[in-house]
Parts: structure tokens; C-alpha cells; sequence
């Protein structure tokens, strides 16, 4: 019954989002755009943190390819963003695989690491060909190349972002929801619970885990390539290691439900690290860690505890 | 004789510098229970172990119906047929009982007849009102009782059951003997238990191990396997 009010709440949320936007502020409007981007990455790293119990500290590299492929093909190749999104999504997707090949053998800690490893790698061949990346600083997207100024004509730049981010959002909440219902989300859940048992009942648990990975890095590179395409604009910052902590927090605080946790776990820490911007000078991750305490703390308790067990029993 | 469905030949386990099984051999054949009894620290669940493929053994060769299965990963010795229950039963925790059941048949059984059998199997164990309950609420004895049906719904030739008794109330253990007689008319059960009627009154022959060894192998009415019961128990205690 709980599971059914969950994906009920994961449907009325974008109704939700869409609806509260005429009311907001034009900074938050901004500030909200950005959040639902980021919020299709929090599915993203949710695929494989939450519903398999598999912690990466390297899903900025899957981000990243996915904004990179995006933007160098806009950039370098022809200004078409429908495109461009293809591109980003299929090199995310070509990432993870690869990246998954490799990871999901070896478990718990040194999965953590290979996966860092493998991101920081990524991070730094960004920055090594940056004649071809713009390094540190960047690209710029010429106009006609992005998704705004594909929308040009009929939308304002700011409404262009909103709904384009939260168009992408809900086709992700539809899909992760189903996923989670289907045959394919028992396995997965089942996986986390007892590898292996799943293992004994006749399951390759490596196959699973590769396919968890894989659809977790082609989401976390849906977000990359949108970001890319609604901003104009690609950069190695994204590629480093900050941006592969950010979601863990915000699954750990948006709580068990992933139809809808992860949304809220980015929307919680987002927001209020941009009210406390002017206090603590943007630390993103300070506020994150304060709302892990918290959640520690309250009736998440345990369920944070046991995917952190989890995530770290394998070995 | 027929050729046995498993044999172990001089199979030898240590754990650190812990001896767990030294130099054990065993045939089982197609149907029918085989005991096993012995204290704690015996070897019994290394044995299990090592029959399922969680456990690889120092020496010594495993055989499934005539084929070498010593290097076979515990997924490919299910496929073949081998099931395990846990002395701690293992199911997902975070699906219901009828979806525990479910990953357990669906790769045997084609997608039509699946919720047929799923229910059947709930009948037979007495897990049919609790089918849609999330298997994180079942006591002690209903999560046995699911395991099992776990494994039977996989089909297997072979069922290794790790103290399927342990923390089951007096009623629940006929209960599971009924089952169990039955299961064993069609398949080959290892039964591994510290209660020794419960073992006798379903086995068709008994092991009795002590520090790693089979120190007796017989029917339960031999005097022989009785006094290294009585033995093995008195010196365990
Ligand atoms: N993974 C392990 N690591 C180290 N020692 C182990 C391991 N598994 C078993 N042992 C040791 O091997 C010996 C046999 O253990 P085993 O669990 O097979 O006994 P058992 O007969 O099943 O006992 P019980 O009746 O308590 O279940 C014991 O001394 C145990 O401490
Ligand atoms: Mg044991």
C-alpha cells in the first residue's frame, strides 16, 4: 500500500512543479531549472546506490560524458541539440558500460574506489585536451546550438529551461517508477537485499548489476547533455569529484521511497544550500552533511544505516 | 546399486588453522533423506558448503550425477539442480512472500503457469494468507517455511537443508516432518539437524559427524550409528 502512495506522489510531483511555477519569483525560477536538472542525475545515481545497493564515487564521469558528448557535438560537429542529446545520452551510455564491465566484478570498497578512479581519470583527460574541451574554463554553446534557442520562438529563456528540465524529469520519474514496479526493479531490489541468494536461485548477479549501472550512468548523462544543451555551456568542473558526493547525499536525505526520494533529497539540499548561501558561503556540501545528520538522526535512521551497510558489506 | 546423484570423495576444509572437514566421503542417491548429526563445531554447515558451491574445498572432489562439480560456482550447481536452505534463512527481505516465490520459480516455470504453481507451493506450506505480506514481517517459522518453498519452487534434485528445525516451536516441527516426508518421495534431501528424532524419524540413513569427520554412517535402527550418536553427543557437550 505505502509503495502505491509513493508512485502516486511521484505523478502528482511534476504536476506539482509545473503548478507552483507562475508563482515563483524570477531568481527562483532560475534556481529551479537548475535543480531539475540535477534532480534526473539524483534518479540517476538512485538506480544504483538505492535500488541495488551499489555506492559509486565516480557517477560525475557518467554526468560529465553525457554533457560532453552533448556539448562537443554541438559545439564541434552541428549546432542540432535533439542531436546532441542522442550523442550525450549514447556516451554516458558507452561509459557506463564500460565503467560497469569493470566495477560491478569487484564489490563494496573496492568498487567505491575503482569507480573514483576511473572519474578522476576522466577529470583529468578533460583537462589535459583542453584544446579540445576548453578545460577548467569551458565552452560556450553558440545560441542556436542549445535547446533554448531551439525553443526560441515560443518560449522566454527562463520558461525554456523550467519546462524543458521538467518535461525530461517526469518522462525519468514515469520510467524509474515503472522500473521499480516491474519484474527487472524485484531483481535489483532483491540483489541489494541478498546477492547472494539471487546468486543460488540461478541468477547472474553480474549481468543485473551492469544493467543497473548502465541505466543509472545513461539517466546521470541525460542530465549532463540537458545541462549542457539548456545553458550553452560545458566545463571539467562537472567532471570533478564534488559533483560524484552531491548525489549521494541526496538520496540519503530524500528517504526510502524512490519514486520520490530522490527528487526531494535534491530539491532539500539544493534549496536551502541556496538560502544559505549568504551564512555559510555556498558550502554545498556543509549543508548536505548537516541534512545526512539530520536524517541520521531522525526516523530515516535506519534506513540509511542499512543501504550504508549494505553499500559497504560487499566484499 | 544405482550410481549416487552426489558423491564426495575425501573432501578436506580448513579454516585458518581451524580443521572444519578432514577426508569426508558420502554418496546420496536420488530420493530419500540423508541425516546428518553432529555438535556444534562438527562441519556440518562447511559440508553444506561445500556440496552447494559457497565453499571450495582444500582437497577432495564433489560429483553431481556422474560429473565433476568441484569448481562449479554455487549459480551453476543450481542450474544442475541443487538447492540450499540456511541454518539462518535467507530470503528478500524487502519483497513480499508471493515475490520471494516468484524469483524463486520463474526460471523454471513458463509465465503462464507461474501463479498457479506459486500458489500450489503456498498451499502445501501454509504460506497462502500470507502471500502478500512483506517478508520482513514473518516470524521465525514462516520464514523457514518460505525458504523452503524457495527452494522447492526452483526444482531441484537435490536439497540441502541446514537446520531447518532450529528455532521452530514443537508444533511447527511436525508440521515441517509432514512436509519434509512427502518432499522426500521425489527428490534427495540432506538434512542437517541437531534434533536427533526429528533426523531419525525422516532419515533413511544417518551420518554422524564429529570434529570434520563422518564418524558414523548407517541406518538409524544400527546399534553402531546409536552408540556414535550417543557418543559424539556425550563428548560434544
Ligand atoms: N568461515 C569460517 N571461518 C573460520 N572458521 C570457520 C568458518 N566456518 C566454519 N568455521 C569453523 O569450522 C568449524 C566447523 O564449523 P561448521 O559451521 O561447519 O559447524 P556446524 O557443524 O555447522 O556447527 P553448528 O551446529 O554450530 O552449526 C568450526 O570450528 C567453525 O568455527
Ligand atoms: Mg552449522
Amino acid at each position: 500500500m505505502r509503495v502505491k502512495i509513493s508512485a502516486l506522489a511521484a505523478l502528482v510531483a511534476p504536476l506539482a512543479l509545473a503548478a507552483v511555477y507562475p508563482l515563483l519569483p524570477e531568481y527562483q525560477r532560475a534556481l529551479m531549472s537548475r535543480v531539475l536538472i540535477l534532480s534526473i542525475y539524483s534518479y540517476g545515481y538512485a538506480v544504483c546506490f538505492q535500488m541495488i545497493g551499489l555506492m559509486s564515487l565516480g557517477h560525475a564521469a557518467l554526468f560529465a560524458s553525457g554533457m560532453y558528448g552533448a556539448g562537443l557535438y554541438a559545439f564541434y560537429v552541428s549546432p542540432d541539440p535533439l542531436a546532441a542529446l542522442l550523442v550525450g545520452v549514447a556516451a554516458s551510455t558507452l561509459l557506463s558500460i564500460l565503467f560497469g564491465l569493470v566495477s560491478t566484478r569487484v564489490g563494496g570498497s573496492y568498487f567505491m574506489i575503482g569507480t573514483l578512479l576511473a572519474s578522476q581519470a576522466l577529470y583529468l583527460a578533460a583537462l589535459h585536451f583542453n584544446e579540445v574541451t576548453g578545460g577548467e574554463q569551458g565552452l560556450v554553446l553558440k545560441k542556436e546550438a542549445t535547446i533554448v534557442g531551439a525553443l526560441g520562438p515560443l518560449l522566454s529563456e527562463l520558461d525554456a529551461r523550467y519546462f524543458t528540465s521538467l518535461a525530461a524529469l517526469t518522462i525519468v520519474i514515469v520510467c524509474v517508477t515503472i522500473l521499480s514496479h516491474s519484474r527487472l526493479g524485484r531483481l535489483f531490489h532483491a540483489l541489494r537485499d541478498d546477492e547472494g541468494k539471487l546468486e543460488a536461485l540461478g541468477y547472474n548477479t553480474s549481468a543485473l548489476k551492469l544493467v543497473a549501472f548502465t541505466i543509472s550512468g545513461a539517466l546521470s548523462g541525460a542530465s549532463g547533455a540537458l545541462q549542457a544543451l539548456l545553458y550553452g555551456y560545458i566545463g571539467a568542473g562537472y567532471a570533478g569529484i564534488l559533483n560524484s558526493v552531491e548525489p549521494v547525499l541526496w538520496v540519503l536525505v530524500g528517504g526510502p521511497y524512490i519514486q520520490v526520494g530522490p527528487l526531494l533529497g535534491c530539491l532539500a539540499v539544493n534549496l536551502l544550500s541556496d538560502l544559505a548561501r549568504g551564512l555559510l558561503r555556498g558550502h554545498v556540501l556543509t549543508v548536505g552533511a548537516g541534512l545526512v545528520a539530520f536524517a541520521f538522526a531522525t526516523g530515516r535512521l535506519r534506513w540509511a544505516y542499512r543501504l550504508l551497510g549494505v553499500s559497504r558489506g560487499r566484499g | 546399486m544405482a550410481s549416487p546423484l552426489l558423491s564426495l570423495q575425501g573432501v578436506s576444509k580448513s579454516f585458518g588453522g581451524v580443521q572444519a572437514l578432514s577426508d569426508v566421503s558420502l554418496r546420496v542417491y536420488d530420493s530419500g533423506v540423508l541425516g546428518i548429526i553432529g555438535p556444534n563445531g562438527a562441519g556440518k554447515s562447511t559440508l553444506a558448503g561445500i556440496i552447494v558451491g559457497a565453499l571450495k574445498p582444500d582437497r577432495g572432489k564433489v560429483f553431481f550425477r556422474g560429473r565433476e562439480i568441484t569448481n562449479l560456482t554455487v549459480r551453476e550447481r543450481a542450474a544442475l539442480g541443487v538447492a540450499h536452505t540456511h541454518q539462518i534463512p535467507r530470503v528478500f527481505q524487502s519483497l513480499t512472500v508471493y515475490e520471494n516465490l516468484e524469483l524463486a520459480a520463474s526460471r523454471r516455470v513458463s509465465r503462464r503457469d507461474l501463479d498457479g504453481i506459486i500458489r500450489e507451493a503456498a498451499e502445501k506450506l501454509g504460506l497462502n494468507g500470507l502471500l502478500e505480506l512483506g517478508a520482513s514481517q514473518l516470524s521465525s517459522g514462516q520464514l523457514r517455511l518460505l525458504e523452503i518453498g524457495m527452494a522447492l519452487l526452483s526444482q531441484p534434485l537435490l536439497l540441502v537443508m541446514d537446520e531447518p528445525t532450529q528455532g521452530l516451536a514443537g508444533l511447527e516441527v511436525n508440521y515441517l516432518s509432514n512436509i519434509l516426508r512427502s518432499l522426500s518421495e521425489r527428490l534427495a534431501i540432506i538434512l542437517i539437524d541437531h534434533r536427533v528424532d526429528f533426523v531419525a524419524s525422516l532419515s533413511n540413513r544417518v551420518a554422524v559427524m564429529s570434529r570434520g569427520r563422518v564418524v558414523g554412517l548407517g541406518r538409524i535402527g544400527d546399534v553402531e550409528v546409536v552408540e556414535k550418536i550417543e557418543a559424539v553427543y556425550m563428548r560434544g557437550a
